[in-house]
């Protein structure tokens, strides 16, 4: 009676853990999916993949308020000047000051600030052509 | 979450290696900052050239491995106290306690090292750890080669896709769910073969 018992209990034990196991693995098969799925979906298997994701350096749409101005500087390789004449910054801190610190400091828009900002860096990355002087 | 992460970031760039090491001190002593999103930031703003990307390897490792030996040393030193403080005096001599204690130390590879991925579950190991004095050398071992796997598993991630490392961050509790899953899929399917090669014997 006693080893029917245990051996009742070993075979329901067994059952127990196939099943944990078919569902790790049918957990496991969804999450890599679900992944994949969207991965591809924001183009990460596309044919410009490896442009768009290895090593991308930053751009002017991924600035952020919580970004300094030193970061910005040496990102985009700007002059060290550049932004503080730019946006008038007389914070003795200054390039270690995030954009929305000196916009509260300002007591400006951070959205507002940040805008400048973009448009201070897209100005130096594509500088408007010169004027050239009307035909005598 | 993500306005403490912009909060944490801005540090990283103002003070370097030293928010750094703070952050994934704080991190791995028991604050809930999200340590391992700030590596990966950090790895991606060394590819723009503004931190190194060994030091922050090295930074990232130092404040974890610091932070997990200081939950693990105050509790190894005043755990019991702290129970015996808090009225739970039963709980240091009863048998669940030594149990604990003794799964601990005969499972340290699954309870102290891949606990180092769950940033949650961590510093409660270290307290375990501690307060059930398991041997030192067996808790650093475990938990070092852990943070090694961690750090570098987030600075490669930032460092490999740069300034996509925020999108990225969105997906990596998936990531680990797959690897944690795979792991225990691993685990059980090779504990089945073992035993059915075992009865064949």
């Amino acid at each position: 009676m006693d080893n029917e018992n245990s051996a009742g209990k070993t075979k329901k034990s067994g059952t127990i853990w196939i099943i944990l196991t078919i569902v790790a693995f049918l957990l496991a098969v969804f999450f890599l999916a679900h992944t994949f799925i969207n991965l591809k979906r924001h183009g990460f298997f596309g044919p410009s993949s490896g442009q768009n994701f290895h090593r991308r350096k930053i751009n002017v749409a991924d600035i952020q308020g919580w970004m300094t101005f030193d970061f910005l500087d040496k990102s985009f390789g700007l002059p060290p000047d550049y932004l503080k004449k730019g946006l008038g910054i007389t914070d003795k801190k200054y390039p270690n000051i995030t954009i929305d610190s000196w916009a509260k400091n300002t007591q400006e828009n951070p959205g507002a600030m940040l805008e400048k900002t973009k448009k201070l860096i897209q100005d130096f990355e594509n500088p408007a052509p010169p004027e050239t002087p009307p035909n005598i | 979450m993500q306005n403490i992460t912009s909060f944490l970031l801005s540090y990283v760039l103002i003070y370097k290696y030293l928010a750094i090491f703070i952050i994934t001190y704080l991190g791995a002593v028991a604050f809930p900052l999200p340590s391992g999103t700030v590596v990966m930031a950090s790895a991606a703003f060394s590819t723009q050239g503004y931190l190194s990307f060994p030091l922050v390897i090295i930074t990232g490792i130092l404040g974890n491995v610091a932070g997990d030996n200081t939950g693990y040393w105050l509790t190894r030193r005043y755990g019991v106290r702290a129970l015996h403080l808090l009225g739970l005096k039963k709980v240091v001599g009863s048998e669940k306690y030594q149990k604990v204690h003794e799964s601990v130390n005969d499972h340290p590879i699954l309870l102290i090292y891949f606990s180092r991925f769950m940033t949650g579950i961590a510093p409660t190991v270290n307290v375990i750890c501690g307060t059930t004095r398991l041997a030192y050398k067996k808790f650093i071992t475990f938990e070092f080669l852990g943070e090694c796997t961690e750090v570098i598993f987030f600075a490669a991630v930032g460092y490999i896709f740069g300034a996509n490392w925020e999108y990225l961050n969105e997906f990596s509790w998936e990531f680990w769910a797959i690897l944690l899953l795979g792991i225990i899929f691993t685990y059980l399917f090779g504990r089945f073969v073992f035993k059915k090669k075992k009865n064949k014997i």
